[in-house]
């Protein structure tokens, strides 16, 4: 904490500003640097905790995808081979599946987006939190 | 017993938090998203299911979900940027050149005949497989 008087004595305002400035009695005092050590312990926390969470359900999330178009491909290659789809049918089908990959990459990029947010959330509140501790 | 010492510097640091903070990366979760993503899931397949007869047959029901498709996709594009995932979603479901909802409608009128089951099988999972994403990506979206 910077709340030492100054010992340079070429400017007395710099010195004034350094040291406690005039404030109102009985008004709270903050200790900032502590507040700021806090927040950006907690902060670090929370990112980490969010990032794996991301990442374990990404994954998961990921797997289940591949194997349901592993599945649904593997069931109208067979459809194809005993007459009951054509090809054009078919085709339809597998572009279908590149359509919904595309989707599920909209929203995975939506979902970090809403990642990013809750972290801000979380933010807010540590600020809060943090801002009464330390009062 | 001495007060806050509200410095510039200080000061400015605790704004810019907050400021960081309160700017979203997305729009907020849309009880009207996703109620309309919900009840055209159920009519869209609902018509898929009716197009084992030529199209000619359900005219009314083909147009209504087609205008839906719009509606919604219009009501997402209006949200802005922050709703650029969504409204893509929306467009590729609807994309009449594509190979989700407006492609098969788009198919299936233009060959103005009933389609195999083995098909609309096929399309029927593809489809709902899409609204799902939609729906996902909504509900995980901060609620207010």
């Amino acid at each position: 904490m910077s709340s030492k008087p100054s010992t340079r004595s070429s400017s007395s305002r710099a010195a004034k500003s350094r040291t406690e400035p005039s404030v109102k009695k009985g008004a709270p005092r903050l200790n900032f640097d502590r507040f700021l050590r806090e927040l950006k312990k907690r902060a670090k926390a929370v990112a980490k905790q969010e990032a794996a969470k991301f990442q374990k359900e990404a994954n998961a999330d990921a797997n289940a995808f591949l194997d349901a178009i592993k599945s649904d491909l593997k069931a109208w290659t067979a459809r194809v081979a005993d007459g009951r789809l054509s090809m054009e049918d078919f085709e339809f089908l597998v572009n279908g599946k590149k359509d919904l990959a595309k989707m599920k990459a909209l929203t995975d990029a939506g979902l970090s987006a809403v990642r990013i947010d809750r972290i801000r959330m979380a933010m807010i509140e540590l600020i809060i939190t943090a801002a009464w501790k330390l009062v | 017993m001495s007060g806050f010492t509200p410095r510039p510097g200080r000061v400015f640091s605790v704004v810019l938090l907050v400021l960081i903070a309160a700017c979203a990366a997305i729009t907020p979760y849309d009880p009207t998203s996703y109620k309309n993503a919900t009840d055209l899931k159920a009519e869209a397949l609902l018509l898929i299911e009716k197009a084992k007869d030529p199209p000619g047959s359900h005219p009314a029901a083909i147009e209504r979900v087609r205008l839906k498709l719009r509606q919604a996709y219009e009501y997402e594009k209006g949200k802005g940027d922050r709703n650029r995932q969504t409204a893509e979603q929306w467009a590729l479901l609807s994309d009449s050149n594509g190979a989700l909802l407006g492609g098969f409608l788009k198919k299936w009128l233009t060959e103005n005949k009933g389609q195999s089951p083995a098909f609309l099988e096929g399309v029927s999972k593809n489809v709902e497989q899409a609204f799902d994403e939609i729906i996902k990506l909504e509900s995980r979206k901060v609620k207010d």
